[in-house]
């Protein structure tokens, strides 16, 4: 038996880093390693040369989302270290360091979504991400490929890329089974809105107490918990976007790590102090949920602004 | 199998392979920029047709009345057309196709491997960084995989041992650490 052939793979631009997952993609002898891993273990997926029919990069916004979330972070810090006189310092450097990521992001470019189609499958390539980035991997993948296909000449083109379709052969993939209902999003809208309001609380909290302060935290910390816990069920039958789940899922975060904040610091700066108006790291924590709530309430109001632009968008007509 | 637009799924016309800048979808609007290649215009190869094998002629292991074409290059049984397989250039058969697949041999059949160095380099930073007691377990469990793990295959990428090296240094130096905390609070003085 042949030993087991040792293989050198170079990788190629791009990647895709988050605290769950990594994509990376990497150029073999024969074949692109498209590689996901969940940091403790790798998924591997391998395109031949041979089998590459095309690449498609979809541009989808003219830069990352992101960049608005570091640059509403970014804001969040800078401006109460330009108004107060509180832990300036601070403020300055955080807000400075997310000034930079922003700039950074903007500076990447337009981003996009990269599709790899053999014969059987079509797939997208999770580490090209930018424009820019999908475009440099792919100048280098194009040489390798053309070298085992040749490259694609006028008159090739110019035949039918398909077979004349059947009569009966519908465009559209079939639906899958049990496929969702699309969502309409009202209920996420009260949600974030509910969130632009504990925004606005939080922020109010760093001048205002008293009981009706207290009641309308209550209030709204359990319209936020019961509204979570009644969307995330209905997500099991309607279609929603990915995005929009996950500022559902960071924002139940943001709520537990809030509250537990809150309790362990009061309890902290009853021991140390015995009792007193505020506590310790107040006015830092408020700043942070002010932040961090204004930033879910506005990125989830976007995210289902956005997905209902995309709703009434039908599939095109198989005569077309 | 056309290349259609990503958002919209409609097929795109041809002059978007021709074409070296961003264009937009026809149905839908889609900026979309697309490079094919000669596979995309290829016509599918007719299905694999095995013959009856006439008097005389060595018959498939697995349809003996069909004619062998080929022999596995691994087992040496012979194949007619319907039950070959090329791959990587060579010829096998689907038994030892599937074995290998599943005994993993060659990394070209893989399609998933744990990243050992990585879960000893976890077991040994974050039960420290969260609770520092844990690592109690952590440390120990951290010196464990690495050692138990040290051989075995790792990510087909390239990667190196460095993850196992510092994951049993920091297990060792944590439990060092506690063991000197235990010795400390043993011996210190009782105020009673």
């Amino acid at each position: 038996m042949t030993p087991p052939v040792v293989r050198r793979y170079r990788r190629l631009p791009g990647r895709a880093f988050s605290l769950i997952s990594r994509d990376s993609l990497w150029l073999a002898e024969d074949h692109i390693l498209s590689v996901q891993s969940n940091h403790f273990s790798e998924t591997y997926r391998r395109y031949y040369f041979r089998d590459i029919q095309a690449v498609a990069i979809q541009r989808t916004a003219p830069i990352s989302p992101l960049t608005y979330v570091a640059g509403a972070v970014a804001a969040a810090f800078l401006a109460p270290g330009v108004l107060f006189e509180f832990q300036r310092t601070f403020l300055w450097i955080a807000g400075g360091l997310f000034l930079a990521l922003t700039l950074a992001l903007i500076g990447l470019g337009p981003t996009c979504a990269c599709y790899i189609q053999t014969a059987v499958s079509r797939d997208r390539l999770g580490s090209l991400r930018w424009i820019r980035t999908a475009e440099r991997a792919l100048n280098v993948l194009q040489p390798s490929i053309e070298q085992v296909q040749g490259p694609v000449t006028e008159d090739l083109v110019a035949l039918p890329s398909a077979p004349p379709p059947l009569p009966a052969q519908p465009v559209q993939p079939p639906p899958l089974p049990g496929k969702k209902q699309p969502e309409t999003g009202w209920g996420y809208e009260f949600l974030f809105s509910v969130f632009l309001l504990d925004s606005l609380h939080s922020y109010l909290g760093l001048t205002q107490k008293g009981l009706a302060m207290d009641i309308a935290a209550w209030a709204i910390l359990i319209a936020e918990i019961a509204c979570i816990l009644w969307l995330m069920v209905r997500q099991r039958r309607f279609e929603v976007p990915v995005a929009v789940r996950v500022v559902v899922i960071l924002a139940l975060i943001a709520i537990a790590a809030f509250t537990y904040a809150v309790n362990i610091l009061s309890t902290l700066s009853k021991q140390l102090r015995g009792g007193g108006p505020g506590y310790l790291g107040f006015v830092p924590l408020h700043i942070t949920a002010v932040a961090v709530y204004g930033i879910l309430g506005l990125a989830g109001l976007a995210f289902i602004a956005r997905h209902r632009q995309a709703l009434p968008a039908t599939p095109p007509d198989a005569s077309q | 199998m056309p290349v259609n637009c990503a958002r919209c799924l409609a097929p795109l016309p041809n002059y978007f392979f021709i074409a070296t800048n961003p264009m937009p979808c026809p149905s839908c609007g889609t900026e979309m920029e697309v490079r094919v290649f000669p596979a995309l215009f290829r016509t599918s190869p007719a299905p694999a047709v095995a013959e009856l094998s006439a008097a005389g002629e060595a018959g498939c292991f697995f349809h003996p009345e069909k004619r062998a074409v080929v022999s596995c290059h691994l087992c040496g049984r012979f194949l007619c057309g319907l039950c070959h397989v090329e791959f990587k250039g060579q010829n096998w058969c689907p038994g030892c196709l599937e074995a290998g697949s599943r005994k993993q041999k060659g990394a070209d059949f893989e399609n998933h491997r744990v990243l050992y160095d990585s879960v000893a380099l976890a077991f040994a930073t974050l039960p420290f960084l969260a609770f520092f007691w844990p690592s109690l377990i952590g440390a120990p469990a951290a010196i464990y995989v690495a050692i138990r793990y040290w051989n075995a295959p790792g990510s087909i990428l390239p990667r190196t041992k460095v993850r196992f090296v510092v994951a049993i240094l920091l297990a060792l130096g944590q439990l060092a650490l506690m063991s000197a905390l235990i010795l400390a609070v043993a011996r210190a003085p009782r105020l009673t």
